[in-house]
């Protein structure tokens, strides 16, 4: 079994980043397998940022893949709560 | 693509402090009694505007405080309430503090965390007090007993800037977290591979299970109703049923990933910060707001106007260029004619650069109604302020400058100048005082009279204080003018009780010297029973002084024409020797200290006879002193180029210019001359005249 691969999402989870973070996640798409994500630098995060997120895991879903978190700040897990969408990232409790 | 949100952080900025003048001239304009639903509106659409604003940036104390001010404005403006004074005050106070937030912020510092929680606080009282209703209460049907909204946004809304969870949270705000259960519809979310992350691809639908006028809620949606579809439907009997009940007919929130599942918000926002229940505590003086700004809004015609300059600069620089390829003296006339064509560029170009600079006197005098309302309040004395001449332009930097000597002046009127009620009614005056702010051009300066139709300034007392503080002998006898002036000579107050309006004996030795620093003057007109009027003179501008120039020993210096009284030959009958190599000369009826320039800077070894020379009467800091110079050569405007910049500073020199013929020529600081005479020389002076 290959070890997920961990992919950092900086400080920033919006939408002035996300071209920046779309290429490394598309990388790791392409890659295959699961996804482990570091957020817990994020100290601030957007739709767009979570929307990308949201979209991943859907598409690793088709693949019979998932995300993981390896660490999230509150300002993501308060931002995903206010979209709707805590449960749907997956997000840890 | 990375966008670097800290490039826009000035203009936020910038705006803000655009939105809180705003506020508080609307506020201070607003008669409770009687409030224009357009009025209200304007402050509202100004704080909701620094709250997004606030908010995009991440400056979140920015964003929450106003929060708490925009709800109030909105329940006034949707009707739930009427205005009362006291909201005046409140909302005034609370521009104050968010002018200090955001020079605080602006600066890259913490904001100040006291002053926001107790202002809050007293919103929280009001908002959860019992509010004073208006008379039109709304009808069962406006407050609905709960909402289903159905927000789509088009793909755009993301890119403009709009947020939806910012926008959930101060729904969740105004109804309550345990009112409020948002899902999200992930049904349009494309694959990854294929997915425009800056673009919007959910959906939302928000249950509001709570009583509450459908207006309080579309004032969240206000701003983005152009940019998605927004459906409200008055939940009725549903509002109570569970999500996962009424998921089915209201949204298709499944899909075949299966992870898309309602969410109750409240779980999950249980760390929302809890509103402060603190006590209001005594207001604090307000912040000063930012004093200097490093940008500036130039309307587009002087822009344009300033293109059409370079413009013909560049086609007279073509003709002349073509003409020194091929030059002969047959052509001589066309050089002439293109020099001169240059010449008249150069000064409409510079002109059109300096207009850039200019802004109206509004500006500056925007800040007075506040003032004069708050200190007439403070002192119970009724004041209308008048202002003229408003649009009366002035380089940005000297408006900044003379802003505090203004306000100096402004609350030295009020408290000195204007009466008390009771003895303007007694002197058959009307019982509101008035304070006149007047700015016009006038010889190429600009003129700003403050004054007040008060009781005038009383030459006795003045007098009589000059005397016991020593600032005068008691032998002058000085003309009503001369004893105006003594207000000015530091140290001087005739107050009777220091206040912390005026009274301290600082002041206005302090206003006059910083206008003297604009190379500015002022002088004070009074007329006892009727009032006082304080008037400035200031250059246009800073960067360019109106000169004269003056030939010492080989140098060429520059005097300020604005200091020159006047100029005279030296006659040798008229100077008295004090000591040493000091002098001091009769003209007319006073005494004058005498400096050298060529002593001074070490110009000449052999001291040349003083009755071959010409003497350049000047004034500074209220002394006259006679220079000596060579000869005087002419006027002309000169370009002020900052010695301590380019070079160091130097004693007795303010600046430096380059002249036509390209060598540089030094300005003199009339002032730092005159300062560099003791005061033992001076009072010599006057000794020789009373002998």
């Amino acid at each position: 079994m290959t070890e997920a691969a961990t992919i950092h999402c900086g400080n920033r989870l919006s939408i002035d980043q996300v071209e920046g973070l779309y290429q490394k996640l598309e990388a790791a798409v392409l890659s295959g397998g699961d996804l482990t994500l570091d957020a817990g630098d994020v100290h601030f995060c957007d739709t767009a940022g979570l929307q990308m997120i949201l979209s991943l895991r859907k598409t690793l879903a088709g693949t019979g893949n998932d995300i993981s978190w390896s660490a999230v700040t509150d300002v993501l897990k308060d931002t995903a709560g206010y979209l709707g969408i805590r449960k749907s990232l997956n997000l840890p409790e | 693509m990375s966008v670097d949100l800290s490039q826009f952080h000035q203009v936020f900025f910038e705006e803000s402090f655009e939105g809180l003048d705003v506020m508080e001239s609307q506020l201070l304009e607003m008669d409770p009694a009687d409030v224009d639903d357009e009025t209200v509106n304007t402050i509202f659409r100004a704080a909701h505007s620094i709250k997004g604003g606030a908010g995009t940036f991440g400056f979140m104390p920015i964003s929450e405080f106003t929060h708490v001010v925009e709800t109030l404005l909105d329940e006034i403006r949707s009707g739930q309430r009427v205005m009362q004074p006291e909201y005046v005050d409140l909302f005034l106070q609370s521009v104050d503090c968010l002018r200090g937030m955001l020079s605080d912020m602006q600066q890259g510092n913490e904001p100040e965390k006291e002053r926001p929680a107790q202002l809050r606080a007293e919103f929280e009282t009001i908002l959860h007090g019992a509010a004073p209703v208006a008379e039109a209460a709304p009808t069962e049907e406006e407050k609905g007993s709960g909402w289903l909204i159905r927000l789509t946004p088009y793909p755009d809304l993301l890119r403009t800037g709009n947020e939806p969870f910012r926008m959930f949270r101060e729904l969740i705000d105004i109804v309550g977290e345990e009112h409020c259960e948002i899902e999200a519809d992930t049904s349009k979310l494309p694959e990854f591979t294929s997915l425009n992350p800056e673009e919007c691809h959910l959906a939302w639908q928000i249950r509001v299970t709570r009583e509450i006028p459908l207006a309080d809620i579309k004032v969240v949606f206000e701003w983005v109703e152009d940019e998605c579809d927004l459906v409200y439907e008055p939940l009725g009997d549903v509002a109570t049923a569970s999500p996962e009940e009424t998921a089915p007919a209201v949204s298709d929130t499944s899909d075949a990933e299966g992870i898309q599942v309602p969410e109750k918000v409240a779980a999950a926002i249980a760390e929302t910060p809890k509103k402060s229940a603190e006590p209001a505590a005594p207001a604090k003086a307000p912040k000063k707001a930012n004093a200097e700004s490093s940008s500036i809004r130039v309307s587009i015609d002087k822009v344009d106007s300033l293109i059409n300059m370079v413009g013909e600069l560049v086609i007279t620089q073509s003709m002349l260029g073509q003409l020194g390829q091929d030059f002969d003296l047959s052509r001589l006339a066309k050089l002439q004619e293109g020099l001169s064509q240059l010449e008249q560029n150069t000064r409409e170009l510079q002109e059109s650069v300096m207009k850039i600079r200019m802004m109206p006197i509004s500006f500056a005098f925007s800040r007075f109604p506040r003032l004069v309302r708050d200190l007439g309040n403070q002192l119970g004395k009724k004041v209308n302020l008048v202002t003229l001449g408003e649009q009366t332009e002035l380089d940005k930097t000297v408006m900044e400058k003379i802003s505090d000597p203004l306000v100096h002046l402004v609350r030295n009127s009020m408290d000195h100048g204007l009466e008390t009620t009771e003895k303007r009614l007694a002197a058959g005056k009307s019982a509101d005082g008035t304070i006149t702010l007047n700015a016009y051009h006038q010889g190429g300066n600009i003129v700003i009279e403050v004054a007040d139709d008060g009781a005038g300034l009383n030459e006795e007392k003045i007098l009589k204080k000059a005397m016991e503080k020593g600032l005068v002998p008691e032998s002058a006898n000085l003309t009503p003018e001369e004893i105006h002036q003594l207000v000015f000579l530091p140290g001087f107050s005739t107050a009777d009780a220091v206040s912390d309006i005026s009274g301290r004996g600082v002041g206005m030795d302090v206003v006059r010297r910083n206008i003297q620093a604009l190379n500015g003057s002022i002088e004070v007109r009074s007329s006892r029973g009727t009032g006082s009027t304080f008037i400035i003179r200031l250059p246009l501008t800073l960067a360019i002084l109106d000169g004269q120039l003056v030939q010492v020993c080989e140098a060429t210096y520059i005097f300020p024409l604005v200091s020159i009284v006047e100029s005279i030959q030296i006659s040798r009958r008229s100077l008295n020797h004090v000591t040493g190599s000091q002098y001091v000369m009769q003209l007319r009826d006073e005494y004058i200290p005498i400096v050298r320039l060529d002593e001074i800077f070490g110009l000449r070894d052999n001291v040349q006879d003083i009755d071959e020379l010409m003497l350049v009467v000047v004034e500074g800091d209220n002394e006259k002193i006679g220079i000596v110079v060579d000869d005087l050569l002419g006027q002309q405007q000169v370009v002020i180029k900052s010695l301590e910049q380019n070079y160091t500073k130097v004693s007795g020199i303010s600046g430096a210019t380059i002249l036509g013929d390209g060598t540089v020529a030094l300005i003199i600081d009339i002032s730092s001359i005159g300062r560099n005479i003791t005061p033992v020389k001076k009072h010599q002076g006057k000794s020789d005249q009373a002998a």
